[in-house]
Formats: structure tokens, C-alpha cells, sequence
């Protein structure tokens, strides 16, 4: 009902039926030629329309035939033969159903059963054919073994093995074994014998034996030429054959030939693994896809070669896991057989084997099932058809005559009695039909009026909701009331309560009475309570404002009572017609209430409105007052931006020169230490050059200078990484020395001298002696230690310059800071690199920090390496400073390999950030450091530089631990970021920083 | 209604088809016998030190295949400047599988009830305790840090912590368990200890809370098959899915049958002829390099190790980390042999014949004593050394091996932690040649080979060691003390469809990776 401009009622489908041209379409009609319908005799019932159209079946089929008593027994036997049939079904679909599962359960579990057998009985016969190679290889090795074979092959001394001890031997050897064909080789792989059942040199002219090819190419000849004893299967030209090579050694193992026992697996081997499967069962072979012995005979007892692969089976991939199981018809019957294969000793398919089971048995299973259960599904049907008829006619019975009691209510005889009382189910059918009958009769009284109430409520209803202007509501309920009640005037008067209560009409229709019923309003009001009078002329409470307003007839008024307050009252008349009715009272208490309801909507509305208007007019000043305190953050801002530019830069420059302080430092220490050797080293080359000469004067052989010089060099690589002793260790060793050395010429000199050397003096001591030959050992000594000088010096040099260039090569990586670009980088040259540079603040005085580095095996990540090594600094720095420059500082890398991330953690065992401080310490300008130590920007700028990174820092902290944790993704930065990260990662960090535009608006 | 009745004979068919064996969450392993203790303070036979090794972690533990220590309780490790105090951290947050938490005092305790006789939960039937003998001192520094004191500098202490005895023993369950603590082990390695039914099989379960991957196969089952003809039948029939210790004659019958596998890795054990280097004539080194000329070792090694074994060039094994491949190997060829006997002046109708010394049982290193000490006879004998066979039962082989009695020796080495100084050192150091029982059955003494091997038990530096265990074995090519025969293979079998079996130098199975192909 959409329709709510205009008073249209869109389809209103009572007693659609009514006329032949109605029942085509549907019907717009108003809402008050609905009311006038409705409001008239009781018929909006569609349970009468039933009637209707049975009763116009009945003249449609002419006099005489009632179509009701001819559809009455058909209907009656159409059901019967319902619930025969769903008694039939319910009764046999379970029979049915079940015997069709069991037997496809059966038919599968027999089926499975014979599948298994078949593949069970594969799994035996391939265990027993194994072991029959095994067997066969058992055989070979003793063979391979036998004495008087080995020694004919046993070359004679001057000769060539005799081919004809050879050939005996093993002639005599093959009639134990005859099927097989056995062979020996020489050591370079020629075959000089081959013998099957006793007969040996007339094979040698043939191609094969039984078939089967001389062996000179099988793998396993080469094998045993290797020493190596093998057993295999094979395909040796059209047969499968299973050929064990052994190599043939003497006691010392030497190679002497090979052995090769070569058993072709035919109908005798099949034979016998058919014997371990029992009845039922046969066995067929294949080499690659051609069958080449089996247990199968024909027709006339011959043995047949057994049937060709099945194509899904297939020669290759057979493999391992499940055996394929195919059912195959050979000689007419039928079988299912399990195919496995057969691999050579590389793991190469070379055949496969099959094993059949009989189907027979099966199929005759199959066919009693099968009748089995169409006998039985035959009787229970005809069982069945017996029990449901018999049952079906004793449960209609009743059925009928309830049915018939149906008909003729339905006809419209409210009064039919139903002559059921049996004490079942229909009986309560029938007992709640004669119930039913009867309330319906009452309703059907009750529903007529309750229609026309609702419809109007609805139309009035929405007339009312819908307008906000009062006055426009008041006048649109007036003309429904007149309308809807049927009275000739209706008004409504509202109540003024200044300067005192009174009433005034505000809207009145019809007839212009309506216009001077205030004083009746007054005295409805007086009422308190909606009156109904037939004739107001009478009404002792109504005559007097009725006979001021010219009222006459009968009239029904309401006050308009609003949250139990009256706001008016509602008038309507009939100027002397029919009285109203009770339901017209009430409808009109309706139309009060909802008119009530109206006047407060309308009043809400113009209240709202007023206050939207003053609303609008402070929002439009407060924005003016906004936009002028926007600009002065703006500048503010600016303004803060530059000062923070000049801390960065103030937070560099103080990083810089603690750097710089560091750096001199360590630099200066070595270059100080080489200053100082080298000025020895004048002294030591000028004292070298006497020694030199002493050494020569000092008459000792060419001999013992040579050999005196060589000792000499000997020692030279390790004097220069020898330690110095210190003044105790050198005494004692002196002293050692001095005995070591004692009876010769100017021992205790020497022994002074060689003190000095260390650890080598001593070694040298032992040798000395030898070399003097009974000269001074001072001079010999005395070069000795100068040389042990100058080659330690030169080590010591050497490792003061590699630390100079270590500084200063880190400081160049280091300096790399502003300006590289992003690349793949190894984090832990970062580190190591910062370390070295901090490496001055690490071991400030004795005690130090101890860096200890757990290292994982990190990829090299994408990242600015210079930004990166400015966040070590910080971390390093700062883990330092909590310290007090001692302790223990942990450096930890590992990679999360399923995030894709890399980890560095810096740990130090310091006192630990305290816990209100840690949600700040990555803000800016925040420090703990007295004034003047810290920008307060290191962490900041670090958080904002892995930020960049695309990755993460994070902190905890508890006393005697405080751990930093970066996670940088191995990949770098994401792509947008990656491509904002060409400037500076600190002016960025800061921009990002400062409050984005527009939050004050 | 008929829908619904076919609806209904669907779930009848499908219902009675049997469901596949649950055999996929299961992986069965048969061996030779039943585990005697599964505690591992008791455990000395490999069969409970393999069920061991599956429920306990330890601080380390040999990397797959090899016998190199990386992390498994401990993540991390260092050593003292002095090299005799070794300091772990712990592995976050891994709990025992009774729920106790992996702490330092749990390692401690696991080892100080091993290693101090006062221990309340120390048992006199504990093997190991002579194994620890030079940890002076455990002790938990904080709650995931402990601490070893060590008697002098010895880095293959890192490899004795691998081993099974050094596992890490849940102190709630011992304490609650006691003795009974042998029949229900509780540990925190990747299986956790289900059943044991004695002489029949031990159930293990995975540990889904595993530091590490955990198991891919939920339950692991060892049962006990003595024969090992019962074993291959109950792997060709699919109730056992890995057999252990395959006998050398079954090995052609697993090649052939394509349902089945072999996986094999050498083994961290060596088998060798010593020479007694204090005995004329072989004190001196070149009739020894003669003999090592003269011993056909590839044709022994695949004739009598019938393909499980490989021949051996030194000491070390080739997963033994710092074995070498490029020293002088001595191959055979009788007349350089001949040739270098002249040179030492060797006159062999006039030498009383070499006393050669051989086990009358095969080993798990040498399968055949006696028809290797024929070969090498025939062979010596070939290039004018006349040799006597001297046969005895292993008891008093040993015996008269300890009594130096020997001239030739046939011997075996199984390694104990995968460190080169249990080979070189314990073998061939001059250390060992004294004592009622000395380990050095060469009586190999070389005063440089000493120095280099003891540099290198306290150097801790990996690199620094393997550079001298390098030079130690060119030490040995020149001195020639053996003749180093194979190294023999751990032999296991599988279901070809069985995946991610490793099998370890020890001679146990990794099942941590085993699961059924699709």
C-alpha cells in the first residue's frame, strides 16, 4: 500500500470471488467504497467463498447430478490406494534397500578378498622366487670356491691357465645343477669355459645354450671383475634368467677370473612357486611385456606361455608400493591377477611377475545371490500387496465419514454433526472438527467489524503521520471523521489555556455547526472520558452547549489527551440520523488518540526547527575563529621544524667528535709504539752490525757457521711472534740456561742472551754447544738475540700498522654514512666496523666492556648501510654510557627465515632503563643524560632509520639486562619506501614527526 | 523417498569398505633385541642408547650423518681463555615432557647424579661415571646458563656432551621415579617415551612441543626380532617398516625386491692391522710401508665386507670431520712391495715368521677374522714375509693384544664421539702405549705426533684443529703403525615408500624426518 499521496487503496482482495468479472484482475476501489462493502452484512470470510464455488460447481453440472457425491467415493478410493502404496513401499524399499547393500557389501568384501589373495599371494611368491636367488647365489659362491676349479685356473709357472683343467672342472661341477648354465672367465673377462649338464666344448661353436646367451656382456661380469660378488635378474634375449657372477681368487686375492651361473627362469621355477600358493592359484612371468613362463595349461595339458600384460599395468613404473591388480580371461576363465615387478640389481625393472586367482568361485556366488534375491523381493512383494490392502481399507474408514462431515461444512452448514466416536486418533479429529465448527461461527461475527476498524485506523493513521503543519492535520482528521463515521459535522476544538481555559475550534467539516461547537468541547472536556449520546438534545450533560452550538441528533465526542494532559477535544455529529454505534465511540477514541499524537509531532517540529537556525549560526562562527588559530600553528611549526634541523645537526656533530676523539686515540697508540721500536730498532742494527762481527772474528768453521746460520733461519718465523718474558721468567730461565750450557766457553753471557729469546732460548741452548764446537757462545748468542730483537720488532710493527690501517679503513666504510644508496649488505661488517670505531669507548680503562658476539648465519639484506651503522653507533654508544664502560655487552644476529627478517640484538648487563622511562626513550629530545650530554635525538632518529628500513625496534629492560632488538626485512624496505629513500632518512624521520597538517581544524 | 534409499545404500557401501590400516601415523623398527635400561646414565648397549637417543635432548647433538656437535638444549656455547671452563646457554622455554622446565639446575643435575657418588639420585650401576671423570664441577650460573670445569684443555669435550650419557634427565621424574626411572624415561627430545613392553616392543610418541621440527611420524615402535631372517620377512610382509643390522647375505634379496630399500653410511669405526712398531723388524718404517704395499686391501675389503664396508686410507672415518683423502695410501702392487723390502734389507729366508694375530669371532668391524689373516698371509707370503696365524678367541686375543705379544694385530676401533682425537689420540698416541691395558696396540710412539695431537686437545679453535689433525695424519702416512683396512657401513633397510630415514655414524637411525610417501 504504497499509494499514499492520494487515498487509493491498491488491491484489497475481500470476497475476490464475488463476481465472475472480478475474479479476473484485480480491483482498485477507495478506501470508502471498501468501508461502505465491509461495513454492511458479515461476509468477508473466505471460508464462504468455498461454499460459493461448490455451489456453483453443483449448477454447473446440471440438476439432477451432484458432482459432490459422485467425487466423494472416487476420493475415498484414490486414498486407499495411497496408503496401500506407501504402506507397500514402506514395507519393502527397507527389505530391498538392505538386501542391495549386503550383497554389494558382500559382492565387495569378496571381491577385496580375492584382490588380496592375489596380492598377498605375489608378495609370497616373490619372497620364495628371492630366496630362490638367493639360493642360486649360495650355490654359485661355493662353486666360486671349489679348490680344484681355482687351481686349474692357477697359471702354470711359465704357461697360460690349461682351458681344458678348466673346462673338466667345471663339467664335472655342472651336473649338480642342471638347469643352469655355468661359465668362467679368464681375469681379463673372456670366457674360457661354458658347461650345462656335463657337456662343455661343443657349446662353445653354438650361439646359446637352452636358449640363453653367452653372459660376456652382463653386468655382473664386470662386477665380479671388480671383486665384487653379485646376483641379478635379467633378460638374456627372449628369457628372464636370473645370473649370479662371482670373482675367482686365489689365497692372497688375486684375481684370477670370474664365475657365472646363469638359471633361466622357466616353467620348473614357476612350477615351484605355484606349488607354495596352493589350489587355485597360478603364476606367469614376464620379461619386459611379453609373458615368458607360466603355470597355465591348455585345453589339451600343454603348457601355455601365459596371457600378454594388460596395457594399464604396463611393463614400466610398476615400482614399489601396491601391486596392480587386473582381472584377465585365460583358456575362457576368468581370473584376477596381482602384477609386481622384477628389478635387476640397479633397481631397473626387468619383468614383472604375475599371480592368478581363480574368479570362478565368485561368479557362481554371484549368480545365487542374484536369484536369491529376486525370489525373495518377489514373495515379500506379494506378502506385502495382502497385508496393505487389508490394512489400508480398516485405517479409511473413519477417514470416509469425517470427510463427508468436511464437505457439508464446507458447504455451509455450520450445524453438521459428525458421527465419529471412536476412541482413537480420528476420534479427536472429529471432536476438534465440532469444536472448530463452532468457533468458527463465532468468529466469523467478531471479524467483520474488526476489519472496518483497522481499515479506517490505517487510513487515518497515515493521513496524520504524514503532515507535520497542525492545521493541515487537525482539518485531514475532521474530513475522515465525517467520512468514516458517517456524520453529517464533525470539529475540533483545542484547548487555550491563556489567559484561562477555554476552547477554540480549530478545524471543523461538513456541516458549518462544526464551527460554534467550542462550548461542547468544553463541556466533553468537563467529562474527562469520550461520550457516546444518541441525541444530544437530551444528553442532561451535552443539552446545554449543544442548544449554544445548534447541535441536535446524535453525536460522539472525544477529548485529545496527550501524555494525560488534554490538549482538545474531538466532536462529531449526525444532525439527527441513525445513533452511532459502540465501535464508532471507539474508533473515534482512536482517531483522538492518534490525533493527539499529531499535534505533538507537529509542535516537536517547529521547536527543531528553530533551534537548527541558531545552530547554523554559531557553527559559522566558530569556523571563522578556527581558520585564524590554523595559520598560527602553521607558522609555529615552521618555526619548530628549523630549530630541530640545527639539534640533527648539533646530534652529529657531537657523535662525530666522540668518534674523532676515539679515533685519535687508537691510531696514536700504535704509531706511538712504532715510533718507539724504530728508534731501538737504530740502536739494535748498529749493535747487529757488531755481533756480525764479533761472530766472524770468533774462529768457528765454515762448517759451524753454516749449520750456526741455519739454526738461524729455523728460528726466525717463530722469534717474530714470540712473546716477551717477563723480568721473573727471564731470571729463571737464565738460570736454566746457565746449567743447561755450563762448561762452556762464556756460559753465563750466553745464557743472559738467550734468556731474552724466550721459549726458543732453550731450544736453541741444546744445539749451541754443537755449533761453538768449543768456541765463545757469546758472539754466537749475542747475534742471536739482536736478530730475535729486530724480527720481533718487525712482527710487532707490522701488527701496529694492520691496526692503524684496520681504524682507518672502518672510519672509510663508516664515513660512507650520508650517501649510500641502498644495496645488499653484510650486517656484521656494519657492526664489526662500528665496533673498531668504538672501540676506544669499549675498552676505556683496564677493565672494559667484554663484547661478546653470538653471529648466526645472516644473507645480506637490503639497506643503507650508512644509516644502519649509525644506529649500531647509538645502540653500542648508548649500551656503553648505561654501563659505565664496563661490563658485558652482547651483539646477537640470528634470521627468521619463515618472516623473512633478520634480527640484531644489542644487550648490555648495565642497571637497566627504569620502567616509566622505556614508552619514551624512542621519542625525541627525550634524555636521561644530564643537560648538555645528549641531544635526546640518538634513539629517536634511530627508531625512524629502521623505520625506513621497513623494520622494527623494540626494547626490554630489567636490571643487569637491557636488550635492543632490531628487525630489518631481508628484502629491504618496501617498494613505496624504498623509493622515497634517495634524500637524507633524517630530515624525513623529522618531517614525519611534527604534527600533519590540519589535525586542529 | 527412492533418493533417499539410494542416499542410504551409499553410506552402507561406503561404510563397509574397510578403512586403511592407521598405519600412516606409525613407523615400526625392528632390531636384533630388546633395550636392557633406557636411563641413560645406565644405557651402554646400542639398542637402549637408541631408544635414549629419541626421548632425550642433550646440550649438543651430532648433526645428520655426521658426527659433528650443533645445538640442541643449549643455543649457544663459549670457552674460558684457558680453555677449562666451558660456559652453555640455554634454549629458551623448552620444557621436559612431564612439563618441567629445561633449566640450568636440570643440566646440572643430570650430570652430578652421574658424577657424584654423594648424589641422592647417584645408583652404583651407573656406567658412564668414568666417561665424565675429568668434569670437576657443574654448575648453573643463572637460570639458562651452565657452567663446566674441566680438569686441563680438551676440546673434544664439546663431542662428549653429544653423546648419549651427556642427556639432559628431567629431575622431577627421577626423583619421583627413582629406579623406576630406567623403565619410564622423561627427557625433552623429539619423541616421548609411551611403553615399554619387555622383550617384545617400545612405544614412543612424538613430542608436538619439540624445540626443533617435530617428528613428522606420530608414533615410533622398536620391536625386538633376534634373527635377522625374521626381521627381512617381517619387512617384505610391511609389519615392520626399517629393520636394523641386515645380515651381508640378505643384502642381494633387498637390491632385488622392489618394495624394499637399503640405507647405508659408513660407520664412525675403523678395522686395521697394527703393527708392533717396538719389535724388530717392525720398529722399522720401511719394511712396515712394504707390508702396507703388500696388503691387497680393495679386493679384502669388497670380498670378506661382501659391500658393506669401504676401504680405509687412515684412521679417521670419512664422516669424521677433518679426515683426509689426499695421503700417501700405500697401494697394493706385490712387486714395489718386494722391491722396497730390499731397499730396508730385508732378507726373508732368514726372519723367523711374523706372528699375526686374529680373533677367531667376527666383529661388528671385521666380519671374517680369519679369512682376512689368510689373505694378508698369502699375501705377505707372496712378497717374501712369512707370517704365522695366530688364532684366539676374542677374550684372549685381547689379552695377549694388551700383553704387546703380537707382531701383527687384526684390530677395530668404534668410535665414542665423533671427535679425530678419539681416534688418534686414544689409538696412537704414545700416551697409550703403557698401562695393563693400553689402547695404542701399535705401541706407536713419535714425539711430534704427540705434541701435535696434544696442541690440539687444547685448542678449541675448529679451523686450528683440523690444520693439525691434517699434519697428524701425515704423520701417520709416513710412519705407517697400520695398515688401515675399511670402514665398515651401517646397514638399514626400508619400505621403498618410507622417506627422511638417516642413519647415523653410531649406528642408530635419525627418525625425526621419517614419514610414507603419498
Amino acid at each position: 500500500m504504497s499509494a499514499a499521496d492520494d487515498n487509493k487503496v491498491t488491491p484489497l482482495r475481500i470476497g475476490a470471488n464475488d463476481t465472475p468479472n472480478e475474479r479476473s484482475g484485480e480491483i482498485r476501489t477507495t478506501t470508502a467504497e471498501v468501508l461502505r462493502r465491509s461495513s454492511g452484512e458479515v461476509r468477508a470470510s473466505a471460508m464462504f467463498r468455498v461454499t460459493d464455488i461448490l455451489e456453483r460447481g453443483k449448477r454447473r453440472s446440471g440438476p439432477g447430478v451432484s458432482s459432490l457425491s459422485l467425487s466423494a467415493p472416487l476420493r475415498r478410493r484414490g486414498l486407499r490406494r495411497r496408503v496401500t502404496v506407501i504402506l507397500l513401499v514402506a514395507a519393502l524399499a527397507p527389505v530391498i534397500a538392505v538386501s542391495a547393500v549386503a550383497l554389494a557389501l558382500i559382492f565387495s568384501s569378496v571381491e577385496q578378498g580375492i584382490e588380496f589373495e592375489a596380492t598377498r599371494g605375489l608378495q609370497v611368491a616373490r619372497g620364495l622366487f628371492l630366496q630362490q636367488v638367493q639360493g642360486i647365489a649360495a650355490r654359485a659362491a661355493t662353486v666360486s670356491e671349489d679348490p680344484a676349479l681355482l687351481r686349474s685356473l692357477i697359471a702354470r709357472p711359465g704357461g697360460a691357465p690349461s682351458t681344458n683343467d678348466v673346462r673338466q672342472r667345471l663339467g664335472e661341477l655342472s651336473y649338480a645343477q642342471p638347469t643352469a648354465l655355468l661359465e668362467v672367465t679368464d681375469a681379463s673377462g673372456r670366457i674360457v669355459a661354458r658347461c650345462a649338464q656335463g657337456a662343455c666344448n661343443e657349446l662353445l661353436a653354438q650361439p646359446g645354450h637352452g636358449g640363453l646367451e653367452p653372459s660376456m656382456r652382463s653386468p655382473v661380469v664386470r662386477r665380479a671383475l671388480g671383486y665384487e660378488r653379485t646376483v641379478s635378474v635379467e633378460g638374456a634375449g627372449t628369457q628372464l634368467v636370473v645370473r649370479a657372477g662371482l670373482p675367482l681368487v686365489d689365497a692372497g686375492l688375486r684375481m684370477l677370473g670370474t664365475f657365472v651361473e646363469t638359471v633361466p627362469v622357466d616353467g620348473a621355477v614357476v612350477d615351484r612357486l605355484r606349488a607354495a600358493l596352493g589350489a587355485g592359484r597360478e603364476v606367469v612371468v614376464y620379461q619386459g611385456d611379453h609373458p615368458t613362463a607360466s603355470t597355465f595349461m591348455g585345453a589339451t595339458g600343454a603348457r601355455l606361455v601365459g596371457p600378454s600384460l594388460p596395457s594399464n599395468v604396463g611393463s614400466a613404473g610398476l615400482g614399489a608400493g601396491e601391486p596392480r591388480v587386473a582381472a584377465l580371461v585365460v583358456n575362457g576363465h576368468p581370473y584376477s591377477v596381482a602384477f609386481g615387478a622384477l628389478q635387476d640389481v640397479n633397481g631397473d625393472q626387468v619383468g614383472v611377475l604375475g599371480i592368478a586367482v581363480d574368479r570362478e568361485p565368485l561368479a557362481a556366488a554371484r549368480r545365487g545371490a542374484n536369484t536369491t534375491l529376486a525370489l525373495g523381493v518377489f514373495a515379500a512383494l506379494l506378502l506385502a500387496i495382502g497385508l496393505a490392502g487389508l490394512l489400508a481399507r480398516r485405517m479409511t474408514k473413519p477417514l470416509q465419514t469425517l470427510h463427508a462431515g468436511a464437505l457439508s461444512v464446507a458447504r455451509g452448514d455450520l450445524d453438521t454433526r459428525i458421527a465419529i466416536d471412536t476412541d482413537d486418533e480420528i476420534g479427536d479429529v472429529a471432536e476438534a472438527f465440532r469444536v472448530m465448527t463452532r468457533s468458527l461461527k463465532e468468529n466469523q461475527e467478531g471479524l467483520a467489524a474488526r476489519v472496518r476498524e483497522l481499515v479506517t485506523v490505517h487510513q487515518v493513521g497515515r493521513a496524520v503521520s504524514s503532515v507535520v503543519d497542525l492545521n493541515e492535520v487537525l482539518r485531514s482528521v475532521v474530513a475522515e471523521a465525517v467520512t468514516v463515521l458517517g456524520g453529517k459535522t464533525a470539529a475540533i476544538a483545542l484547548t487555550v489555556e491563556q489567559p484561562q481555559r477555554s476552547f477554540v475550534v480549530r478545524a471543523y467539516a461538513g456541516d458549518p455547526v462544526g464551527d460554534r461547537l467550542a462550548p461542547l468541547a468544553g463541556a466533553v472536556a468537563a467529562l474527562g472520558r469520550a461520550r457516546r449520546t444518541p441525541a444530544v438534545e437530551a444528553d442532561p450533560q451535552l443539552l446545554d452547549a449543544a442548544k449554544l452550538a445548534g447541535l441536535t441528533g446524535p453525536v460522539i465526542a472525544a477529548p485529545l489527551t496527550l501524555k494525560e494532559r488534554m490538549v482538545g477535544v474531538i466532536v462529531v455529529g449526525r444532525l439527527g440520523e441513525a445513533p452511532f454505534a459502540e465501535a464508532d465511540l471507539r474508533l473515534l477514541v482512536t482517531f483522538a488518540d492518534q490525533t493527539a499524537t499529531a499535534i505533538e509531532n507537529a509542535r516537536l517540529y517547529t521547536e527543531v526547527r528553530a533551534f537548527s537556525e541558531v545552530l547554523e549560526q554559531r557553527v559559522r562562527e566558530r569556523t571563522t575563529e578556527l581558520e585564524s588559530a590554523k595559520a598560527e600553528i602553521e607558522r609555529a611549526l615552521r618555526e619548530l621544524g628549523t630549530a630541530q634541523g640545527q639539534l640533527i645537526n648539533a646530534e652529529k656533530m657531537a657523535n662525530l667528535g666522540m668518534l674523532v676523539a676515539g679515533i685519535a686515540h687508537e691510531v696514536n697508540s700504535p704509531a706511538a709504539a712504532v715510533q718507539g721500536l724504530v728508534d731501538a730498532l737504530q740502536d739494535t742494527v748498529m749493535r747487529l752490525g757488531h755481533c756480525a762481527s764479533d761472530l766472524f772474528v770468533a774462529g768457528l768453521s765454515p762448517a759451524s757457521l753454516r749449520r750456526y746460520f741455519e739454526l738461524v733461519d729455523g728460528l726466525l718465523p717463530e722469534m717474530t711472534t714470540a712473546a716477551l718474558s717477563s723480568t721473573l721468567e727471564s731470571r729463571q730461565r737464565q738460570k736454566k740456561l746457565k746449567a743447561m750450557l755450563a762448561g762452556n766457553t762464556d756460559a753465563d753471557v750466553a745464557a743472559a742472551m738467550l734468556a731474552e729469546l724466550g721459549d726458543l732460548g732453550e731450544r736453541v741452548a741444546r744445539d749451541l754447544p754443537a755449533v761453538a764446537a768449543g768456541q765463545s757462545l757469546a758472539p754466537l748468542a749475542g747475534y742471536l738475540r739482536e736478530i730475535g730483537f729486530l724480527a720481533r720488532s718487525s712482527g710487532t710493527i707490522r701488527t701496529a700498522i694492520g691496526s692503524i690501517r684496520r681504524i682507518v679503513g672502518a672510519l672509510k666504510r663508516y664515513s660512507r654514512l650520508d650517501e649510500a644508496p641502498l644495496e645488499r649488505v653484510d650486517l656484521h661488517a656494519g657492526i664489526e666496523d662500528t665496533l673498531v670505531i668504538l672501540s676506544h669507548q669499549l675498552k676505556y680503562r683496564e677493565i672494559g666492556i667484554n663484547v661478546k658476539r653470538a653471529y648466526g648465519k645472516l644473507p645480506p639484506i637490503t639497506a643503507h648501510v650508512g644509516e644502519l651503522n649509525q644506529v649500531w653507533t647509538n645502540l653500542i654508544h648508548n649500551a656503553a654510557q648505561a654501563m659505565g664502560n664496563q661490563g658485558e655487552l652482547l651483539i646477537e644476529t640470528k634470521v627468521n627465515e619463515d618472516q623473512g627478517t633478520v634480527e640484531v640484538a644489542i644487550e648490555d648487563n648495565g642497571p637497566g632503563i627504569p620502567a616509566d622511562v622505556i614508552p619514551r626513550i624512542f621519542d625525541p629530545f627525550f634524555t636521561t643524560k644530564p643537560k648538555g650530554e645528549g641531544t635526546g635525538l640518538g634513539l629517536s632518529i634511530s627508531a625512524r632509520i629502521i623505520e625506513n628500513h621497513g623494520g622494527k625496534i623494540s626494547v626490554e629492560s630489567a636490571p643487569g639486562r637491557t636488550r635492543f632488538t632490531v628487525r630489518l626485512p631481508v628484502d629491504g624496505p618496501a617498494p613505496v619506501a624504498s623509493a622515497q629513500a634517495s634524500g637524507p632518512i633524517v630530515q624525513r624521520a623529522m618531517g614525519a614527526s611534527t604534527p600533519p597538517e590540519g589535525t586542529s581544524s | 523417498m527412492n533418493r533417499a534409499v539410494a542416499a542410504l545404500a551409499l553410506t552402507f557401501v561406503a561404510c563397509g569398505r574397510p578403512a586403511a590400516p592407521t598405519a600412516a601415523d606409525r613407523v615400526i623398527v625392528a632390531r636384533s633385541a630388546d633395550p636392557v635400561s633406557l636411563d641413560p646414565a645406565r644405557a651402554s648397549d646400542i639398542e637402549s642408547l637408541e631408544v635414549a637417543e629419541q626421548v632425550f635432548g642433550r646440550l649438543v647433538r651430532f648433526s645428520p650423518g655426521r658426527l659433528e656437535p650443533e645445538p640442541d638444549l643449549a643455543t649457544s656455547w663459549s670457552v674460558s681463555e684457558d680453555g677449562t671452563v666451558w660456559t652453555f646457554e640455554l634454549r629458551e622455554g623448552v620444557r621436559f615432557h612431564d612439563g618441567t622446565p629445561v633449566d640450568a639446575d636440570a643440566v646440572v643435575f643430570s650430570f652430578e647424579r652421574q658424577i657424584v657418588p654423594e648424589h641422592p639420585a647417584h645408583e652404583a650401576d651407573f656406567v658412564w661415571t668414568r666417561a665424565f671423570h675429568n668434569i670437576r664441577r657443574v654448575r648453573a650460573v643463572t637460570p639458562l646458563r651452565v657452567q663446566f670445569d674441566i680438569d686441563r684443555p680438551y676440546a673434544p669435550f664439546l663431542a662428549n656432551l653429544a653423546m648419549g650419557p651427556a642427556a639432559i634427565v628431567s629431575p622431577t621424574a627421577v626423583r619421583k621415579l627413582g629406579g623406576r626411572f630406567a623403565r619410564h624415561p622423561v627427557g625433552a627430545g623429539p619423541y616421548r617415551f609411551v611403553e615399554w613392553i619387555p622383550g617384545d616392543r617400545v612405544t614412543l610418541e612424538r613430542n608436538p612441543d619439540y624445540w626443533d621440527h617435530a617428528p613428522k611420524t606420530r608414533y615410533l615402535v622398536f620391536v625386538a626380532m633376534p634373527e635377522s631372517r625374521q626381521r627381512l620377512q617381517a619387512l617384505e610382509s610391511g609389519s615392520a617398516d626399517i629393520i636394523e643390522q641386515v645380515a651381508p647375505e640378505d643384502l642381494p634379496l633387498v637390491r632385488l625386491h622392489p618394495d624394499l630399500r637399503l640405507v647405508t653410511a659408513p660407520a664412525a669405526l675403523v678395522s686395521y692391522v697394527a703393527m708392533n712398531t717396538q719389535r724388530r723388524p717392525l720398529n722399522d718404517p720401511r719394511i712396515r710401508r712394504a707390508i702396507a704395499t703388500a696388503v691387497n686391501r680393495d679386493a679384502l675389503v669388497k670380498l670378506i665386507y661382501q659391500g658393506v664396508g669401504m676401504p680405509a686410507i687412515g684412521p679417521l672415518p670419512p664422516n669424521v670431520w677433518g679426515a683426509r683423502t689426499d695421503i700417501v695410501t700405500y697401494a697394493y702392487d706385490p712387486l714395489r712391495a718386494r722391491r722396497m723390502l730390499v731397499e730396508a734389507g730385508w732378507r726373508g729366508d732368514k726372519e723367523a715368521p711374523l706372528k699375526l694375530y686374529a680373533p677367531s669371532a667376527p666383529s661388528p668391524y671385521m666380519p671374517a677374522p680369519e679369512r682376512v689373516a689368510a689373505a694378508i698371509k698369502t699375501g705377505l707370503a707372496e712378497v717374501g714375509i712369512p707370517v704365522e696365524i695366530v688364532l684366539n678367541d676374542p677374550a684372549e686375543h685381547q689379552r695377549a693384544l694388551w700383553a704387546g705379544e703380537h707382531d701383527l694385530a687384526l684390530h677395530g676401533w668404534f668410535n665414542d664421539n665423533g671427535d679425530p682425537d678419539n681416534f688418534l689420540y686414544t689409538l696412537l698416541d704414545s700416551d697409550n702405549t703403557t698401562g695393563s691395558r693400553p689402547s695404542n696396540i701399535a705401541f706407536y710412539s713419535n714425539a711430534w705426533f704427540h705434541d701435535v695431537i696434544s696442541v690440539a686437545q687444547r685448542t678449541t679453535d675448529r679451523t686450528e684443529r683440523e690444520r693439525l689433525y691434517s699434519q697428524a695424519q701425515a704423520i701417520l702416512a709416513t710412519d705407517v703403525p697400520w695398515v688401515p683396512l675399511a670402514h665398515s657401513n651401517v646397514v638399514f633397510a626400508t619400505r621403498a615408500n618410507l622417506r627422511g630415514l638417516v642413519v647415523q655414524p653410531s649406528a642408530m637411525g635419525l627418525y625425526r624426518g621419517v614419514e610414507r610417501a603419498p
